[in-house]
């Protein structure tokens, strides 16, 4: 039976070709994502344990903040110069060096154009000084030695043109300082995509600390043999608290569980691409498999009347099945090391280098590219593997290509069951949107349930609705069309399943076109009814504005009122949350009030304003008591004074949180202006507007925003997250493309008669091109018609759901659906072309000189 | 449209009654040693409302004269005309026009397509051409060949017979030129068989229709009014007014000529 299986893969490995590339397309997919993920994290790992100093030393804080928000709430934790030389002195202590190190800085150059990463990475400033560790060396020109004086990391001096020698100036919130070029540094281990400015020590003490004898950081190196833990006991001990004092180990070992629950996002989301992908392409299996299984069944007949048994028919089957899987897999593991190279050049382009080490491949990737790509193969195969075995042997040998056509009736009925099952399911979660977890449940289990009834009841649906779309073909195409329409629907079951992986890919675009215009709209909508300032000014990066912004801004004539919001950095219950502090005088002009409960005025006796999905989830009434842990280690506990609408987006994990300025500043006494809202006087928004940009000219990293671009920037965000999404969707696209092309070149095999009686007849080979066309066509519309029509039920549910993160407005993208409808015509013709041409050149004797 | 023909009064004339010709029509297949000619220099004219036979053993060529002579197979020498077209200088195009339009066809199996009912599968040529059917005509047909109460039937709802006239009616809808019938009867048992060729002889005195019929069987070919027999791709014998047994009895000579065995035609 082996070597039967073997000869009827040989035999029909032009068949297979489509279907082992939609299982190489998967696998690739998977292992690709699993290669990048392990190489990155592989590369941080290194990175940080080259370049971390044996000991390191910093002010202890209550809770490490998320990245972007390092800057936000002023200037970083520093410790006094004089702790240098209280830990240089112990034993076993070769050096210990004072560092500084901040994020919260803009380079420009001459023309005021910024120098540094694109990506919204941050620009490093930092002391350089000679260590046994260091994380970059001077590769061009010398370090920096007086003040005036900057080197420049490698890759940013590339993107921006800056040579050795030019001038740039260095944008702090204290101030602008001008400085020259005089060296180029290299990391030495990877750039992880950040800009790196570097100055002497006391030049960066003044100039990016304010102050000349503090650090952010000390570095410890241990002397050769001495352990770094003992180092670690003995500083810690001398120092008492207040500290924290880490290890190398314990530096990398924090950095990379930093980077990798970052990176755990990034593989998650991929994973669940390639599992579209992976269903996709079983499909395309399953109808390749039934239809070489519905030609062959003559043949199983055969076997069968020659004493094989069921068993023997199934693995027959299923042994063709385990060689596809098994060579689709190994092309597929050579196209994941292939698009995780790929990957890993273009987010070297980023700016992130990642060329220090060899991509990396863990035992664990060939074992999942196996799994998935056999597996899944033999899944699918196994369905028309068992319809094969159940046909009675002179059954078999009687009907020619026709294979058992059971009844639709327990399809239907299940097929309705889970449709049931999944409308209650979304019914459920829209109803509970108020708790975003069971809601989110509720969802879950309605996508899964709708996607598996729209797949039992595919070939019922292929019957109905292609029937029903094809009713144009006739009165347009004559008896082509007719002819194409009745081809459609001959085997329902196979154009369900063709249909299907299409509709897959398209529920996905639909939902998350619903998502992306109703979050669009809502953002608008919010700008529109909040934003009552004329101008919303801040510097980008989460950085705040410099000191002297806001008097600046004050100063100028016709500004109405300048509305301060400033930050703090807070966990409550292990979680950030966004705390904010606002002038209470203004804020009701420069943001029209959201409060469902309390007023702008409570919050100046103390309390707080909380969110409302916060204040639900958490059961949060006013004057309930919130207790928030600041980085310092103090805690506060204030009561609950309004409650708001939930901002657009939902803000951090442990909500939205307002006070007022003077509340802040009891927390937070260094926090410093991030947003500034500005009113004008009647009359005076265009002249403003001018003065603005005018005394701004000099700061080029603080935006002025007006509402319409408020809005372009928020929304923008939107876009470029649905366009990545986008991408992606696209693989799975493609692979159905190639399975509705497989189906479409297996019929024309398993039709060579009929096209030959056609030719014989008199059609012309233009006629039956537009024949398969037609057929295709309709396959793919009826793909998009299922996979928009779920689509926008799941994207409907789904903003329901997200009310609470403030979608509040639904919008249907018509637009867009309909796109994507007319984009499916063009998908089915591609699809037709090439089986369409097969067929035309099929030869007319095949037909009529076959018995 | 040939010049040879149309420069003689007799050509004029026997344009007017030949309803297909062939003049040193062959096929070759391969080339050096593994070349085998399937048909040779075959010369031969079909009369206008004549009901032909052409019979022969297995390998003899007949099926390659029809396919070639209908414009379903390209020949490799000679010419084929339908009526004063030369078929052998025709592109596809013009070939599947003159296919559609002034031949119909009966084969030996699969003559429907399986998706369509009987009465879309009559109309099927005309409806791809863009016809509008001559509804009395069609009728006519139906009634003859008694497919009347099957119209609405696929073809898996009707038995080999029934098929086989669906294909008849469907060759007769078009009032084509001429009828090419390969081996009709062949799926057939004996009774239906001598229905379908009761129908192929009605359709000839009823109808005015020119039959050319491939069959290997000498009661089919004996319902014909002119035999030709070919051996080794040529023409090498031919009876007028045949009945069965003569028809058997020149067979039976046939198959044992010396060298019968040649030939690569399935």
């Amino acid at each position: 039976m082996l070597k039967a299986s073997l000869r009827s893969f040989l035999a029909h490995k032009g068949r297979l070709a489509l279907s082992g590339l939609a299982v190489a397309l998967s696998v690739a997919f998977v292992a690709g994502t699993l290669i990048l993920s392990d190489t990155i994290d592989a590369t941080f790992t290194a990175l940080f344990t080259s370049t971390a100093a044996d000991v390191t030393i910093t002010p202890r804080q209550a809770f490490t903040p998320e990245v972007e928000d390092a800057g936000l709430a002023g200037p970083p934790a520093t410790l006094p110069a004089a702790t240098v030389a209280r830990v240089s002195g112990l034993p076993g202590i070769a050096a210990a060096h004072g560092q500084v190190s901040v994020q919260n800085l803009t380079v420009v150059d001459a023309h005021d154009l910024p120098v540094g990463p694109t990506s919204g990475a941050p620009t490093l400033g930092q002391n350089f000084y000679p260590s046994t560790h260091p994380a970059f060396r001077i590769a061009e020109g010398r370090a920096p030695a007086a003040a005036g004086e900057i080197a420049l990391d490698q890759t940013s001096a590339a993107h921006a043109g800056v040579q050795v020698g030019d001038p740039l100036r260095v944008l702090t919130p204290t101030g602008s300082t001008p400085e020259r070029v005089v060296g180029v540094a290299a990391f030495t281990a990877a750039n992880p995509g950040v800009g790196l400015v570097l100055f002497d020590t006391p030049t960066a003490q003044t100039v990016l600390l304010g102050k000349p004898d503090v650090f952010t950081a000390i570095t410890l190196d241990a002397q050769p043999g001495v352990d770094d833990a003992a180092v670690a006991r003995q500083a810690a001990i001398a120092l008492g608290n207040g500290f924290a004092v880490s290890t190398k180990a314990d530096q990398a070992a924090s950095s990379a569980a930093q980077i990798s629950s970052f990176l755990d996002v990034i593989t998650y989301a991929l994973l669940g691409f390639a599992a579209v992908a992976v269903l996709v392409g079983m499909f395309l299996i399953l109808n390749t498999f039934s239809m070489l299984v519905a030609a062959r069944t003559r043949e199983l007949g055969l076997l069968r009347a020659l004493g094989a048994d069921r068993a023997q028919v199934v693995r027959s089957v299923l042994a063709e099945a385990l060689l596809l899987g098994i060579g689709g897999s190994v092309v597929g593991l050579a196209g994941g090391v292939g698009l995780a190279a790929l990957i890993t050049t273009l987010i070297g382009q980023a700016g992130v280098d990642l060329s220090a080490t060899s991509l990396v491949i863990s035992p664990l990737t060939p074992v999942a590219a196996f799994v998935v790509g056999i597996g899944v193969t033999l899944a699918a195969a196994w369905f028309p593997a068992r319809r094969a075995a159940r046909v009675a042997p002179m059954q078999a040998l009687r009907e020619a290509a026709t294979g058992p056509s059971p009844s639709l009736r327990r399809r239907a009925i299940g097929g309705l069951a889970l449709a049931a099952v999944g409308a209650a399911a979304l019914i459920s979660a829209a109803a509970w949107h108020d708790t975003l977890t069971t809601a989110a449940a509720a969802l879950g289990v309605g996508i899964v349930a709708t996607l598996l009834a729209a797949v039992v009841l595919g070939p019922i649906l292929a019957r109905t609705v292609v029937g029903g779309l094809g009713a144009v073909f006739p009165p347009m195409f004559g008896a082509i069309g007719h002819l194409s329409r009745r081809n459609a629907v001959r085997n329902p079951r196979r154009t369900g399943a063709t249909a299907g992986a299409l509709m897959i890919g398209l529920a996905m675009v639909g939902a998350a076109s619903v998502l992306a215009a109703s979050l669009d709209t809502s953002i608008t909508a919010e700008v529109a009814s909040t934003f009552g300032s004329d101008y919303v000014i801040s510097a980008g990066g989460g950085q705040p504005v410099p000191a002297d912004t806001t008097a600046q801004i004050r100063a100028l004539p016709g500004v109405a009122t300048v509305t301060r919001q400033r930050y703090a950095l807070a966990h409550r219950d292990g979680f950030q949350v966004s705390l904010s502090g606002i002038d209470t005088a203004t804020i009701d002009q420069a943001v029209t009030p959201q409060y469902l409960a309390g007023s702008t005025a409570d919050l100046t006796r103390g309390g707080l304003m909380v969110d409302q999905s916060s204040a639900a989830a958490d059961g949060l009434r006013l004057g309930s008591p919130v207790t928030l842990t600041f980085l310092d280690g103090t805690t506060a506990t204030l009561p609950v004074a309004a409650i708001s609408k939930t901002p657009v987006g939902g803000g951090k994990d442990g909500g939205t949180f307002q006070v007022s300025l003077d509340t802040l500043a009891r927390y937070q006494p260094a926090a410093s202006d991030v947003t500034l809202y500005v009113t004008t006087a009647p009359g005076a928004a265009a002249a403003v507007g001018q003065e603005l940009h005018n005394a701004l000219a000099g700061a080029p990293q603080i935006h002025v925003q007006d509402k319409s671009a408020y809005r372009a920037q928020t929304t923008g965000q939107v876009t470029l997250v649905l366009n990545l999404l986008y991408g992606l969707l696209a693989l799975a696209i493609v692979i159905a493309v190639l399975g509705v092309i497989n189906t479409l070149s297996l019929s024309v095999i398993e039709r060579t008669r009929e096209i030959g009686l056609l030719r014989a007849i008199g059609t012309t080979r233009r006629q039956i091109r537009r024949l398969i066309r037609l057929e295709s066509v309709l396959i793919a519309v009826h793909g998009a018609l299922l996979g928009l029509g779920l689509g926008l039920v799941w994207g409907i549910t789904g903003r329901k759901v997200l009310t609470g993160y403030g979608i509040t407005t639904l919008t249907i993208p018509w637009a867009t659906i309909l796109t994507v409808l007319a984009g499916s015509v063009l998908i089915g013709l591609a699809a037709s072309l090439l089986p369409a041409y097969r067929a035309s050149r099929m030869n007319t004797l095949d037909a009529v000189a076959a018995t | 449209m040939s010049t040879a023909i149309a420069a003689t009064p007799t050509g004029e004339r026997q344009r007017a009654e030949v309803a297909a010709r062939a003049v040193g029509l062959g096929k070759v297949y391969g080339s050096g040693q593994t070349r085998v000619t399937a048909l040779g220099a075959v010369d031969v004219e079909f009369a206008r409302g004549g009901f032909a036979a052409i019979m022969g053993p297995s390998g003899s060529g007949k099926s390659t004269l029809m396919h070639c002579m209908a414009g379903l197979d390209t020949a490799t020498g000679g010419q084929a005309f339908i009526g004063a077209t030369e078929i052998t200088a025709l592109n596809d195009k013009a070939l599947t026009r003159l296919r559609r339009d002034r031949i119909g066809f009966i084969f030996q199996a699969f003559n429907l397509l399986p998706t369509l009912t009987a009465l879309e599968n009559v109309t099927l040529p005309g409806d791809i051409a863009g016809r509008r059917p001559d509804r009395a005509w069609l009728d006519q047909v139906i009634d003859t060949v008694g497919l009347r109460d099957r119209l609405a039937h696929r073809p898996s709802e009707l038995s080999g017979g029934q098929q086989q006239r669906v294909a008849c009616a469907r060759a007769l809808a078009g009032r084509p030129e001429l009828i090419f019938a390969d081996e009709p009867t062949g799926n057939l048992d004996s009774r239906a068989g001598a229905e379908m060729l009761a129908f192929l002889r009605r359709s000839v005195d009823e109808l005015a229709q020119t039959i050319v019929m491939v069959t290997h069987d000498p009661a089919a070919a004996a319902h014909a009014d002119r035999v030709l027999f070919l051996a080794d791709g040529a023409i090498v014998d031919e009876l007028t007014d045949p009945t069965a047994d003569a028809v058997r009895e020149r067979m039976k000579n046939l198959e044992h000529r010396p060298g019968a065995s040649a030939g690569a035609e399935a």
